[in-house]
């Protein structure tokens, strides 16, 4: 895999739109060509290369197109959004709409991310070392289709309404969350078709599940507030990334006639 | 102590404002003080000033006002520049602050309520260095 | 809905009836005004209302432009701000609700103009009301049908004895309507408030719930309808007791036509937009039994206005950029408070709201930090904040305007006096003599934009280049903007 690195240069800005800081835009280009490629600040268009030295070698195909932040960026907007192949690796942190609309690839941050990461993720691999902001893993605002595939996973906390609308795919968070976890989880997908899961390690203020209609969501730390739209229904012991727990069944949410379940450790 | 902040409107608070008397200590009367529960009020040691401290530190000094109508462990500041020294530009994302419910720090306080020019030329002068600071650094 | 003018015995005195009041968002269009020299009676108006109107004949109106706090003629106002506008990178544009459709339209041109952000006072009001509507959906009517046909209104954190005075004798408990002509008698009233508020004084049922919680009471109640039963834990969580939410449930059953009406108890309160879908969730589960809708308590007299009329300009209701030309939507990003807060904005046109006053500390504290615009009429928390302040007119009196009442009626305001100056006649003026400003900074600048164009043209026609050549090519174009 050929690395490209974006080293922030020392300018002042109030806040980019990068949506080129992907292995798609990248791939096949010289670095000048690179350092060209239009990044927004507000109503003005400036050329990446103001922000970013860009160093490295480019490869053919997105496949094969490494990106290397080097440095904290927490005002760069869309860093690998919609994204089909390649790695992007940020050793810093980033704003939001990181790996949005994301369709393959592998994403790492190493610091954290802002509101709306990931959403709308259809495939691909996402790793956050810290913690992330609200919307991650939701839907785009106004729609009812959340995140359809791939895998997030969040070692720090995760800020609310995680995984809103969600219809496939999985989200693991092995540090706490906010409210509305999964929230309107399982709409507009059928009986037959896999389900969506959220796997929680830490605690949560509550509204785990709200307005949920399908999909398993497990939560192994505790939850402050249970909805009062779920329902007991016995235990069970299951293995989660190598552990065997109790849970607590739970169905519902009955306020929408929900089938999803929820698993909290007894 | 802890307690939860909730603000809002009040008729008197509105017909100030919307008289244009923002600089008057009628403004003053209305906006700046706070509805305690009388238990909580006790509790207090019956002060007739309360500080009002929330996650970031930021403080205001306000009249205190014993009131059956508000719940034990909650308090009720009026809408205006005061509550909103306290209130969080945290909105989950939706763009709508804190107004309600948030935690906060109640204690007996000292020294004078603001009134609305003063606490506007204590808080809110204009910077002259714009340049001063990164806008990276813009949240916080 | 007819106003006269008519001319008094006092050669300057003028009676003014059926003056729709530009205060709250009842719009009430009954008020009566009669204006001579020095003061203002109204008849019909509350506290509120009364206020305003005595705005008219006050002592603390703006009645000149003002840079920097000092008086300044009216052009060198507008040029400085039309100035800050055109430099700005991501110029703030936030639409208040006390003005007419009118301005508003042409202050969100102005935004579109610029490729800045727009947004308005529902941001941090109803806001995440109207993001529900898009969530789930409204079942909504008009007040007159709350007036005629409503036997049950639930109050669920709002409190209209307050926030619109006149809401219970008009529109709802008080009122004697069409088949409600028992009036009060014929009602059955609940709130849900965690305070016992004047409002709660009315009700048959209070839930005094716990703050917060407002989400976990309604999910009951539906849970509830649905046939189940409520999760063991809801008397703990909520602070209502099992027998309350129960009787509550058989009143939503029984009524004939019940309406929520949704305050700002929901949607400030954590959890925000999806306090108010679910409200809208249980609107429509009520419409098994009887007729059900649910309304919201807007606050401002065109708060919904603003919303109405950005949504037929560029398809959304608030919290909308324009930098990439075409309109794009998130509250959250482009809202207010947080546009501030992360410190995105660098120019602010704040256009009669009082936005120094109503936003938390650290928002305001960016707004010192960037160059201010505002159209005021009396001094004030904004006033004091802002480099250039543009007298206001008083919409709905001193010039013509439509407004939105609070359940999305246009209602058209006439004006029955002459504003106190005469550089502008409405806000709208005021706005479109800003815009043409405007245009004619940026026509100016279109020579030099277009030099930096043709720069980069020439540029990227050379493809090889030696690294020196490079590195100075990236030095020019990297301090100029590209386009
Ligand atoms: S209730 Fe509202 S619209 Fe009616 S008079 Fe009072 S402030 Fe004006």
């Amino acid at each position: 895999m050929e690395r490209l690195t974006l080293t922030p240069r020392d300018v002042e800005y109030l806040v980019l739109e990068a949506s080129v800081i992907t292995p798609d835009a990248v791939c096949g280009k010289t670095l000048e060509e690179i350092a060209e490629l239009p990044v927004l600040e507000g109503n003005t268009k400036w050329p990446l290369g103001r922000f970013f030295t860009i160093t490295g070698k480019v490869a053919d195909a997105a496949e094969d197109q490494g990106i290397i932040i080097d440095g904290d960026v927490p005002r760069v907007k869309y860093i690998g959004s919609k994204m089909t192949a390649g790695a992007v690796l940020c050793k810093g942190d980033v704003d939001m709409y990181c790996g949005a609309w994301m369709k393959g690839g592998r994403i790492r941050v190493k610091g954290n991310a802002d509101a709306f990461a990931a959403i709308q993720m259809e495939g691909g691999d996402i790793l956050f070392e810290g913690n992330v902001g609200d919307y991650c893993g939701a839907s785009y605002r106004g729609d009812w289709r959340g995140m359809k595939g791939g895998n997030i996973v969040i070692n720090g906390n995760a800020g609310v309404t995680l995984g809103e609308y969600m219809m496939g795919g999985k989200i693991t968070v092995k540090g706490n969350v906010g409210i509305n976890a999964g929230i309107h989880m399982g709409k507009g997908i059928g009986a037959k078709d896999p389900l969506p899961t959220i796997i929680i390690h830490g605690d949560s203020p509550g509204r785990v599940g709200a307005f949920m209609t399908r999909g398993n969501i497990y939560v192994l730390g505790t939850i402050e507030v249970m909805m009062p739209g779920f329902s007991p229904d016995g235990t069970e012991e299951l293995e989660i990334d190598g552990v065997k727990t109790t849970f607590q069944i739970l169905n519902g949410d009955h306020g929408e006639k929900g089938r999803g379940k929820l698993f909290v450790r007894t | 102590m802890e307690i939860i902040l909730n603000t809002g409107g009040t008729a008197f608070q509105g017909a100030c404002v919307k008289g244009g008397r923002k600089f008057t200590d009628e403004y003053t009367q209305e906006a700046a003080y706070c509805d305690i529960n009388p238990e909580d009020f006790v509790a207090l040691g019956k002060p007739w000033l309360v500080k009002i401290t929330n996650e970031y530190g930021d403080s205001v000094v306000l009249q205190a006002k014993k009131t059956d109508r508000q719940q034990k462990g909650e308090i009720f500041i009026p809408r205006g520049p005061w509550a909103n020294i306290v209130v969080t530009t945290y909105t989950e994302s939706t763009g709508s602050p804190a107004y309600k419910n948030r935690k906060v720090e109640i204690e007996e306080g000292s020294g004078p309520v603001l009134g609305p020019v003063t606490l506007m030329k204590k808080y809110y002068s204009k910077r002259t260095n714009r340049t001063g600071r990164t806008p990276a650094e813009g949240g916080a | 809905m007819s106003s006269e003018a008519q001319e008094g015995q006092t050669s300057n005195k003028i009676t003014c009836t059926d003056v729709t009041c530009p205060v709250c968002g009842l719009t009430c269009d009954d008020i009566e005004v009669e204006v001579d020299d020095v003061s203002v009676v109204t008849r019909n108006a509350c506290i509120m209302g009364d206020a305003k109107f005595k705005e008219l004949r006050s002592s603390h109106r703006i009645t000149a432009p003002l840079i920097n706090g000092k008086e300044a003629p009216w052009s060198d106002a507008i040029d400085k701000a039309a100035e800050i506008f055109v430099n700005a990178k991501r110029p703030f544009f936030f639409i208040g609700s006390e003005t007419a459709t009118e301005a508003m339209s042409v202050g969100i041109e102005i935004a579109e103009m610029l490729g800045g952000l727009v947004d308005g006072n529902a941001t941090i009001c109803h806001g995440p009301t109207v993001m529900a509507i898009q969530d789930v959906g409204q079942v909504g009517c008009t007040l007159g049908e709350t007036r005629n046909r409503a036997d049950l209104d639930i109050y669920w954190g709002a409190n209209p004895e307050d926030s619109h005075p006149r809401h219970l004798s008009r529109h709802s408990v008080f009122q004697r309507g069409f088949f409600t002509g028992q009036g009060r008698f014929g009602r059955q009233i609940m709130v849900v408030d965690p305070r016992r508020s004047t409002t709660a004084e009315h009700a048959d049922l209070h839930l005094q719930l716990k703050p917060g919680t407002d989400f976990e009471v309604l999910n009951a109640l539906m849970t509830i309808l649905n046939g189940f039963e409520p999760h063991e834990s809801f008397t703990e969580v909520t602070g209502i007791s099992r027998e309350d939410i129960y009787k509550a449930a058989d009143m939503i059953k029984d009524a004939r036509f019940g309406v929520i009406w949704v305050g700002l108890g929901i949607a400030s309160t954590r959890g925000k937009h999806y306090n108010a879908s679910m409200a809208m969730r249980l609107t429509q589960l009520g419409n098994k039994y009887g007729k059900f809708v649910i309304l919201a308590n807007r606050g401002h007299c065109n708060v919904a206005g603003f919303n109405e009329v950005l949504a037929w300009q560029c398809g959304f209701p608030y919290a909308v950029d324009f930098s990439t030309g075409e309109p794009r939507y998130q509250p959250g990003e482009y809202s207010t408070v947080d546009v501030l807060r992360r410190g995105e904005a660098d120019a602010l046109f704040c256009m009669c709201a009082d936005l120094g006053a109503h936003l938390p500390k650290r928002a305001v504290e960016r707004m010192c930090e960037i160059p201010v615009v505002s159209i005021e009429t009396a001094e004030g928390p904004q006033a004091f904040i802002s480099d250039v302040v543009l007298p206001g007119v008083l919409d709905g009196m001193e010039c013509e305007g439509t407004f939105y009442r609070m359940d999305n009626v246009p209602c058209y305001a006439r004006s029955f006096i002459d504003p106190p100056f005469d550089f502008t006649k409405s806000n709208e003026d005021t706005l479109i003599q800003l815009r043409d400003a405007i245009k004619r900074k940026l026509a100016a600048r279109g020579k030099t934009t277009e030099t930096v164009e043709g720069a980069a043209e020439t540029g990227s026609k050379a493809t090889t280049l030696s690294e020196e050549e490079y590195v100075q090519r990236l030095d020019t174009l990297l301090s100029q903007p590209q386009s």
